[in-house]
């Protein structure tokens, strides 16, 4: 996962998108350590010591990982797991349609 | 300099009106703490820093590993105990580095700093199921009122004969000094009942209105939203609503909330390193 995360993020940082991740390491330390090597430098979330049982996974109903929700920028729950190239056309989708309504 | 790492202190808390932070209380960041003396730091930082440091040049040696020619040739052959062997040249850090921990958990025994490490061990020993049993029977035995308990309670039933297990957890349940503790462990408890083919009728009716209750009466503690999960989805995470507001910590202690990123698009990503 993390390759194809790092080109996305990379391709679109100028664009007004952002990766939120929502971490279910309960190890931090080790998690920074692993973040470096993997040059993971989007922001997330702790889910907390608890990891995959932590509080914004069980608020969120989550049982399975990776889960994704694609959110528009009225924050609006457009699409949910789609990965791969899938999540990038879904994401450059909803930028453009920013973009045609700012210039309406 | 002195700061104190609360990983495993760090408890979840969650007020009833359900505003509260959720991605546990103030984390035990220190970003470039490398550089600190040794000295400065508590045994149990000092032990938590030798493991993952061990653990990374484990994951880098595997990758080394894993570009040899031996290696790949067992790998296309599927040649199992070729890769078992490759494998066990290089050790664990379970195996090389945490044995190490118990015996320096001796030399603050009794202490919070003793608890620390032990449940440290305990949550990463991994395979290493003795090592797990012996911080166990030292947690049981001296740090019962622990508010750390609640990490490990799904793992016991794997490290412990199932009836020790479910003995130390049904006295938690009761007995844990700490609210959170109690309801996790009854709910612990609960779920592996309507999972165990063998619990009767009577007790799994009994499971059924313990869940009922936490799910009622305590919709804002971990294992209420956890049990409520699937109705939030149903209710709020449907394809067209406007995605809930989550509010918690970046992944180095900062205050973070969905919210600081409106006006973009946002991917959300629920990810762990495994």
């Amino acid at each position: 996962m993390y390759p194809h995360e790092r080109s996305l993020v990379k391709k679109l940082k100028n664009k007004p998108f952002t990766l939120v991740g929502v971490n279910s390491d309960p190890d931090l330390l080790y998690l920074h350590e692993r973040m470096k090597a993997e040059n993971i430098t989007w922001p997330s979330f702790t889910n907390g010591p608890y990891g995959t049982s932590g509080p914004i996974a069980a608020r969120w109903g989550v049982r399975g990982w990776p889960t994704i929700y694609i959110l528009d920028h009225k924050g609006v729950i457009r699409f949910k797991n789609l990965r791969g190239k899938r999540m990038e056309e879904a994401v450059e989708k909803l930028l453009e349609e920013m973009a045609e309504k700012q210039g309406n | 300099m002195k700061t104190t790492l609360v990983l495993w202190g760090a408890l979840v808390l969650l007020s009833p009106s359900g505003l509260a932070q959720e991605g546990s209380a103030p984390l035990p960041v220190r970003e470039g703490s490398k550089a600190l003396p040794e000295g400065d730091l508590s045994t149990f930082e000092n032990l938590h820093r030798q493991f993952v440091e061990a653990k990374v040049r484990f994951s880098e040696k595997l990758k080394q590993l894993r570009t040899t020619d031996r290696y790949r040739e067992a790998l296309k052959k599927r040649d199992m105990k070729t890769l078992r062997a490759l494998m066990a040249e290089v050790p664990r850090p379970e195996k090389s580095v945490l044995p190490g921990f118990l015996e320096q958990a001796k030399q603050v025994e009794g202490s919070e700093e003793e608890a620390k490490i032990l449940f440290y061990v305990l949550s990463n020993s991994g395979r290493e199921r003795e090592l797990s049993k012996k911080a166990f029977e030292r947690l049981a035995a001296r740090h019962f009122k622990s508010k750390d308990w609640g990490p490990v309670l799904r793992a016991l039933p794997w490290i412990l004969p199932k009836d020790r297990a479910k003995a130390f957890i049904a006295r938690l349940a009761k007995e844990s000094p700490h609210a959170e503790i109690r309801l996790m462990a009854q709910y612990v408890a609960a779920t592996s009942t309507l999972r165990n083919r063998k619990a009767s009728k009577e007790e799994k009716a009994e499971a059924r209105k313990i869940l009922d209750e936490i799910k009622t009466k305590h919709p804002d503690s971990l294992p209420g939203l956890s049990l409520n999960g699937p109705k939030f989805i149903q209710e709020h995470l449907q394809v067209g609503m406007k995605a809930p507001e989550i509010v918690g910590h970046d992944v180095y202690g900062k205050p973070m909330k969905l919210s600081d990123f409106a006006g973009r698009v946002v991917v959300i990503d629920f990810w762990g390193d495994w």
